[in-house]
C-alpha cells in the first residue's frame, strides 16, 4: 500500500549545476579561463596548481601568490513538456555564484623541489527553479558545492638533457549538499529538503615534458572524489501527515568523476603561445545516485533507500587556447567543446545538460615587475538538448548558458 | 611615485576593459516552437469559448465521499477550462468542510493498511451562492438522467430525494428551470455531457435492491428506451437553442470494476476452529454449501436462491458499504449479508446490459446530430484502466486497486485528482483530434492522489 507513495516521493532527487558539463568547475585562474582553459602544457603562475602542478618548477621567483576569484552566471530554459503537448518555458531563477581561487607556491631550499598548495572548488554550483513550476516534483533547488585543499611537491629533472617536471599532491575536500522538491502525491504538497555535508580524500599527479625550448607538453590526472554526505531530512507543509514524513538523519553519495588532461603548447613566436588539449572527464562514476533516509518518507518506521540511475558516461572535451603579448599587455583567446555527458533521453530538469561551447577572451597586465592582474571572460553556449522519450515523461528542449569573468591577482618574490 | 601613477593609469584601463566584458555577457535568444494551445475547429476563429459541464458527480469533481474546494480545483471540468484557457469558469464555491460524508487519509496502520477517516454528514452552503447565473460546472452528484429535463422545484427535490446537491448547486429554478435550461441560459459554444451513470449506478451500490428514482420498484436500472428518450430530448432542446454549440457526449462506464465492489472479497470469511467448520457444515449441508479451514464464501440473502439465500461464489460481489463490524458479529455465517451489500450474477448481468444499452443510445443520439455532437469513450477508458491499467512515464501505472491503484479517491467509485485529469485528457486527446486543435494535456504527474484534510 505505501508503496506509490514511495516511489513518488524520492523519483528523481538529484545534484546539478547549469554549465560546466555535469558540475564540474573548471574556473579556476583568470588567465585560464581567457585561454578556454588550455593552460596544461604551459602556466604562468600558481593557478597551475589546479590544472597541472608539474609546471610550477618552470616558474621563476623564490614565492608566487596567486588569488582570485570567478563570478559565474548561468542561465538555463526548459520548454515542454512536449509529452503533455506543451510549450511552456521556464527560466531557472538567477542565480549567480562567486568561486574563490588562492594558490602558493614555493621553491624549496632542496634544489629543483617546489612545494605549492592551492585552495579551489573542483565541482558545484546550484539551480532554483521556480515555485510552481513542472518539474517541482523532481527539483527545485539543487545545491552542491565541493571544496579542495590540494597540497602538492614537484620535481624538476632532466632526461637526455630535457627538462621534466612531475609532481604528486593529495586533496582534502569538504563538501556541502541542498536538495529541495515537492512531494506532489499530496495537496497541499508537503516539501522535502535534504541538507548535508561531507569530507573525503584525494589525490592528483602531474607531469610536464619540455622537448625543445618553445614546445610543451603537460598531463594532469585528478583522482575521482567518493563522498558520504551526511545531514537531515526536513518537511514543510505537513498538516496531517505528520506521521508519515518524520525529520530524521539522512546521507547520500556522490562520486565526482576523475579528470585526466592533456595538453600540448607551442611558442609561435617569443611573443605567440598557443596550446591545444584534450580532457578526459569519468563521468561513468556518477551512474547512480543513492539516498538514504533514516526515517523513511511515508514509512519512518523503517529506513530507506533511494537508487537513481543516472547513467552519465565518459566524455573527452578538446580545448584550444592562445596568448598574445604586446608590450606589457597579453591578449588571450579560446575555445573548447565539452560534450554531453549523459544520453539526451536521460536528462533530467535538475541538471539540465548540452554539448557545451565555450568561447573566451581574456588580458593580462603586469602592473608592476612582480605584480599581474588577469582578467578573463568565457560565454558557454548550450546547443539545444532536445528530450524524446524520457522515461518520466519529461519531454522538451533544454536551453543552456553561462557567463564567467574570472579575475585573478599574481604576486611573485624573487 | 611615478611608480604608483603609473599602476593607477593600468587600473583604470583595466576598469573599463572590464565593463566591455561586463557589457559582452549576453543570454542566447532562444527561438522556441510554437503552436501549441490554439482551439482548431472547436469555436470559430475570434469567438471566445463559453464551456458548461452537465453531468452528476463525476463531473461536480466529488471524491472522497464529499464535493469540497480543494477538491473541486481537480474536477475535470476545471482542469479542461484551465487548459483551454478558458479564465471564467465558474463552480460552485463549496467550503473545506465540503457537502457529503468527507473521507480523510489517516496515515496507515502497523500492517501498512490505509487509515480512512470518514467525517458526519456535512452540508455547507457554497461562497457564491449569490452568483448570478447557472455555474458553469452543471454537476450534480447524485443527479440522473432524468434531472436533466426534470423542472420540479429544486429545493424541494433536495428533500424528497435526500440529495443536498440539486438546491446546493441549481439553486433557483428562476435561473433556469432545469439542468439543460440552466445550461442553455449560459449561452455555451461548448458543452461536456456525462450523464446516466447514477441510472445504473443506484441499482449496482444497492447490491439490486432499489430502482432509478422515479421507477418503478422491480427493481431494476433506468430502462434503456427512458435514457435514450431523455437524452434525445435533452440534446435536441439544447441543439435547437444553440444551433453552433460543440457537444462532447461521454460513454457511461461500467462500474463492476471499480474499488467499491472489489475491495471486501466474496470469500473472506475465515474459519480456524474444526468446530465452527462442523457447525456451519451441518447447519448448511441441506442447501449445498460447504465449508473448510481457511476462506469460504459467505451467506448472503439472494432474491432467486432456495430460501432467498446463497452461498456467495467468486463471481459475486460484496460493496464497500458493508459494515466491518458486523461482519465481525456473524453477518455472512449465523445471519445472512443482506441483499443491499451483494450483487450477484444475475444483477451484475442487468448492470451490463443497462450500460452498453445507454452508450448505444448515447451514440445513436450523436449520430442524429454528427455537425454538434462527438462522443467521448469514457466506457473504453474505464474498461481499459480495469483490465491493463493507465500509465503515467515516471509517475504512476494506475490500477483500480483501492487506495494504492492512485486513480480511485478514497471513496472507492470516484476518481482521485489524478484519475480525473486523465479523464481530461482523455477529452482533450478526442478535441484535438476531432477539431484539429493543438490543446496542451494536463501533467496528470502533478497532481495529488490524496488531498490532505485542511
Amino acid at each position: 500500500m505505501r508503496s506509490f507513495l514511495l516511489t513518488s516521493l524520492v523519483i528523481l532527487m538529484s545534484v546539478n549545476m547549469a554549465f560546466s558539463s555535469g558540475f564540474q568547475i573548471n574556473d579556476h585562474s583568470a588567465r585560464s579561463v581567457g585561454m578556454g582553459f588550455s593552460t596544461v602544457a604551459t602556466s604562468k603562475d600558481a593557478s597551475a596548481i589546479f590544472y597541472n602542478p608539474a609546471n610550477i618548477t618552470f616558474q621563476e621567483g623564490m614565492l608566487n601568490f596567486s588569488a582570485g576569484a570567478s563570478y559565474i552566471m548561468p542561465g538555463s530554459k526548459f520548454t515542454g513538456l512536449t509529452t503533455m503537448n506543451q510549450n511552456e518555458t521556464t527560466s531557472l531563477e538567477t542565480w549567480n555564484f562567486i568561486i574563490p581561487h588562492f594558490y602558493a607556491n614555493w621553491k624549496t631550499p632542496v634544489t629543483n623541489l617546489h612545494l605549492g598548495l592551492g585552495v579551489f572548488a573542483p565541482f558545484g554550483l546550484g539551480t532554483q527553479w521556480p515555485e510552481d513550476w513542472y518539474g517541482r516534483h523532481s527539483a527545485k533547488k539543487t545545491y552542491l558545492e565541493a571544496l579542495e585543499i590540494n597540497p602538492v611537491l614537484a620535481y624538476q629533472f632532466k632526461v637526455a638533457n630535457m627538462p621534466v617536471s612531475v609532481a604528486a599532491g593529495f586533496g582534502y575536500v569538504m563538501g556541502k549538499v541542498e536538495l529541495e522538491k515537492n512531494l506532489t502525491t499530496f495537496s497541499p504538497e508537503p516539501m522535502l529538503n535534504l541538507k548535508g555535508d561531507g569530507t573525503a580524500t584525494t589525490y592528483n599527479f602531474g607531469l610536464t615534458i619540455k622537448p625543445t625550448h618553445d614546445l610543451s607538453i603537460g598531463a594532469s590526472y585528478r583522482h575521482n572524489i567518493d563522498m558520504n554526505f551526511e545531514g537531515d531530512t526536513k518537511y514543510e507543509n505537513t498538516a496531517g501527515l505528520e506521521a508519515l514524513f518524520v525529520e530524521g538523519p539522512g546521507s547520500a553519495n556522490i562520486n565526482f568523476p576523475n579528470d585526466l588532461r592533456v595538453g600540448i603548447s607551442y611558442n609561435v613566436t617569443p611573443n605567440f603561445l598557443i596550446e591545444a588539449g584534450i580532457n578526459y572527464i569519468g563521468w561513468s562514476s556518477y551512474d547512480t545516485l543513492a539516498i538514504t533516509f533514516d526515517k523513511g518518507p511515508g514509512n519512518p518506521t523503517a529506513p530507506y533507500t533511494s537508487y537513481q540511475p543516472r547513467l552519465y558516461k565518459d566524455v573527452i572535451a578538446y580545448r584550444l587556447g592562445a596568448e598574445y603579448r604586446i608590450g606589457d599587455i597579453c591578449v588571450r583567446g579560446g575555445f573548447y567543446y565539452d560534450p554531453i555527458p549523459v544520453d539526451p533521453v536521460n536528462v533530467e530538469p535538475v541538471l539540465p545538460e548540452s554539448d557545451r561551447l565555450g568561447f573566451s577572451t581574456g588580458f593580462g597586465l603586469e602592473l608592476a615587475k612582480d605584480l599581474k592582474f588577469d582578467l578573463g571572460y568565457l560565454f558557454i553556449y548550450g546547443t539545444q538538448t532536445d528530450v524524446v522519450g524520457n522515461e518520466n515523461g519529461f519531454d522538451g528542449y533544454y536551453n543552456s548558458w553561462a557567463n564567467v569573468v574570472s579575475l585573478t591577482l599574481s604576486y611573485q618574490l624573487k | 611615485m611615478r611608480y604608483s601613477k603609473n599602476i593607477m593609469k593600468k587600473i583604470s584601463k583595466l576598469f573599463i576593459l572590464g565593463l566591455i566584458f561586463i557589457a559582452f555577457a549576453c543570454e542566447p535568444n532562444i527561438e522556441n516552437p510554437q503552436g501549441t494551445g490554439n482551439l482548431g475547429t472547436l469555436v470559430p476563429e475570434g469567438t471566445q469559448l463559453v464551456y458548461v459541464a452537465i453531468g452528476n458527480s463525476l463531473t461536480a469533481g466529488y471524491q472522497d465521499g464529499a464535493v469540497y474546494g480543494s477538491a473541486q480545483e481537480f474536477s475535470f471540468p476545471n482542469l479542461l477550462a484551465k487548459q483551454l484557457g478558458i479564465s471564467d469558469f465558474v463552480q460552485p464555491a463549496v467550503p473545506e468542510d465540503g457537502i457529503g460524508t468527507r473521507m480523510t487519509f489517516g496515515g496507515f496502520t502497523a500492517t501498512g493498511s490505509p487509515i480512512i477517516n470518514r467525517a458526519a454528514l456535512t452540508i455547507s452552503t457554497p461562497t457564491n451562492a449569490n452568483y448570478a447565473k447557472p455555474y458553469n460546472n452543471l454537476g450534480i452528484p447524485g443527479s440522473i438522467a432524468y434531472d436533466l429535463i426534470d423542472e420540479s422545484d429544486f429545493a424541494t427535490r433536495s428533500q424528497t430525494r435526500s440529495n443536498p446537491f440539486y438546491y446546493a448547486f441549481l439553486r433557483n429554478n428562476a435561473l433556469g428551470a432545469s439542468m439543460i435550461k440552466q445550461a442553455i441560459a449560459l449561452q455555451p459554444n461548448f458543452v461536456t455531457m456525462w450523464i446516466g451513470n447514477n441510472d445504473v449506478l443506484g441499482y449496482a451500490t444497492s447490491g439490486g435492491t432499489i430502482s432509478t428514482t422515479g421507477m418503478p420498484d422491480n427493481p431494476v436500472p433506468t430502462p434503456v428506451a427512458t435514457i435514450s428518450q431523455i437524452l434525445g430530448g435533452g440534446m435536441q432542446a439544447m441543439i435547437e437553442n444553440l444551433p453552433n454549440v460543440k457537444i462532447l457526449l461521454m460513454t457511461i462506464p461500467n462500474v463492476m470494476g471499480t474499488p467499491f465492489f472489489n475491495v471486501v472479497p466474496w470469500n473472506a470469511l475465515v474459519l480456524t476452529e474444526q468446530a465452527k467448520v462442523d457447525a456451519l457444515n451441518a447447519a448448511y449441508g441441506a442447501l449445498g454449501y460447504s465449508f473448510k479451514i481457511g476462506q469460504n464464501g459467505f451467506v448472503a440473502e439472494s432474491p432467486t436462491g432456495t430460501m432467498k439465500m446463497k452461498q456467495l461464489t467468486a463471481d459475486d460481489k460484496i460493496v464497500l458499504t458493508i459494515p466491518q463490524d458486523s461482519l465481525k458479529a456473524g453477518w455472512g455465517t449465523l445471519k445472512p449479508i443482506p441483499n443491499r451489500y451483494v450483487l450477484d450474477t444475475d444483477e451484475q448481468k442487468l448492470v451490463a446490459e443497462a450500460v452498453a444499452g445507454y452508450n448505444q443510445a448515447i451514440n445513436t443520439i450523436a449520430g442524429m446530430y454528427p455537425n454538434n455532437i462527438t462522443v467521448v469513450d469514457m466506457n473504453a477508458l474505464f474498461a481499459n484502466l480495469m483490465s491493463n491499467g493507465y500509465d503515467i512515464p515516471g509517475s504512476s501505472h494506475f490500477t483500480p486497486a483501492y487506495f494504492s491503484g492512485e486513480f480511485f479517491s478514497l471513496d472507492g467509485i470516484h476518481p482521485n485528482s489524478k484519475g480525473y485529469g486523465v479523464i481530461a485528457n482523455e477529452i482533450i486527446k478526442v478535441i484535438n483530434a476531432k477539431f484539429g486543435a493543438n490543446i496542451p494535456f494536463v501533467f496528470v504527474q502533478n497532481l495529488p492522489a490524496i488531498i490532505v484534510y485542511k
